[in-house]
């Protein structure tokens, strides 16, 4: 084999975010715009969501030159500052508790970080997975799903072991990339 | 690390982390809700109420990119409109949890006609020799094997000739499929996994006897697989 000299590969909507150029910004919205707000009404509920949507974009373009695809991936970046502006959000409250009978429309306690933390994990682990490549998307989900061993999975796909291996490896090196940003 | 070695530690815990947090899913995680159709355009005015000089549009900051770092765009496949019915799951009772609903087929299963992938192949940030072709770049499944089917848009006349090749992701390796005259299929060695090498590279080479790439690039593309 022979060698050349490096480039970086990352996703076409990181690469344009963090060109800066035009569009860069809508492109990141028009992608991760769903996850933001389902997050976001998950943690504060529909009538602030919208609004907390808003303060993570505009967050996001003000602090884009701290971005940079090492850091995982835009998707869980942006996670990352949703989950601050939504902790934010509730100490602006003063954490009130929810008055009794009233329906909050959301998933989690305004006091409960963790559960707020965990979500966030969850959803981003659902966008890794839906983001993998068919091979590894494969390869994972019958690992996690139907608790198969490579050998397992190999025999399954009538695949050689090496190759589940390198699948698998491939997989979860993405996965990692989704979540690690939003720390 | 080459595919036959076995997990090591770190791997292994990290692939118990995922499989817990994947076990856990439920619908809610993974149904994703539109923001309403207005949010756009008030993100879009805050912006400008901000810093009308600075919009979206405007040139980059100093230091926030690498002027040395070159991207490549991976498959435009990945964003097809199919690939979204994955986050819309109707009908199905919140609280469900995903594991059950593993057997509903997010990935398609091609017939053998269909390409495993294809990529746009661009001249975006490489291209010295400023040719400004394009093409594309599929990977189809053969007895045996696979071929990369090669498809540009021309091949002007240069100072050498056309060369194709597959390269992986951290540049450390790479194979030559050979001299391209025209638009054609090339197969992929035998024994290489090509999942290894998804970087799809169209060089132009002098006639000099010597086999490495020259380090002219004239399209490039990323298979997603």
């Amino acid at each position: 084999m022979a060698s050349s000299p490096g480039f970086h590969v990352v996703d076409d909507v990181e690469a344009a975010f963090v060109s800066g150029g035009s569009e860069a910004l809508k492109r990141a919205y028009d992608e991760h715009g769903s996850l933001i707000f389902t997050f976001c009404r998950r943690s504060v509920g529909t009538d602030h969501a919208a609004d907390l949507t808003q303060e993570v974009f505009l967050a996001a373009w003000r602090a884009r030159d701290s971005y940079s695809p090492e850091r995982g991936s835009l998707g869980g970046w942006l996670v990352g500052i949703a989950k601050n502006k939504v902790i934010d959000h509730f100490r602006r409250q003063g954490r009130r508790p929810t008055e009794a009978g009233e329906v909050t429309e959301r998933d989690v306690a305004p006091e409960d970080e963790q559960s707020i933390e965990a979500m966030a994990d969850r959803m981003l682990v659902g966008e890794a997975l839906r983001d993998l490549p068919p091979r590894s998307q494969r390869v994972l989900r019958l690992a996690f799903f139907e608790d198969l061993t490579q050998q397992q999975i190999a025999d399954r796909c009538d695949l050689p072991l090496g190759t589940v291996k390198s699948d698998m490896r491939r997989g979860l090196v993405r996965m990692r990339r989704h979540l690690e940003a939003v720390r | 690390m080459t595919s036959d070695t076995p997990f090591d530690a770190a791997e292994r815990r990290d692939l118990e982390h995922f499989t817990e947090l994947a076990r856990s899913l439920t619908v809610a995680d993974t149904h994703l809700e539109e923001p309403p159709v207005d949010l756009w355009a008030s993100i879009e005015a805050a912006l400008q109420d901000e810093s009308p000089a600075a919009s979206p549009g405007a040139s980059i900051a100093p230091g926030s990119v690498a002027p040395t770092a070159t991207v490549t765009n991976l498959a435009e496949g990945r964003r097809q409109p199919e690939r979204r019915l994955g986050r819309v799951l109707l009908g199905v009772a919140a609280g469900l949890l995903l594991v059950a609903l593993v057997g509903v087929g997010l990935i398609r299963s091609g017939d053998s006609t269909d390409p495993v992938a294809s990529v746009a192949l661009s001249a975006d940030g490489i291209d010295p020799l400023g040719l400004g072709l394009d093409g594309t770049a599929e990977l189809i499944e053969v007895d045996g094997g696979y071929e990369i089917a090669l498809d540009v848009s021309s091949l002007p006349e240069v100072d050498g000739f056309y060369e194709l090749w597959i390269i992986d992701t951290d540049v450390a390796g790479m194979f030559s499929l050979g001299t391209v005259n025209e638009d054609g299929r090339f197969a992929v060695p035998a024994g290489v996994d090509i999942a290894d090498f998804p970087v799809v590279d169209l060089s132009v080479e002098p006639i000099d006897g010597d086999p490495t790439h020259s380090g002219v690039s004239a399209l490039r593309g990323v298979l997603d697989i």
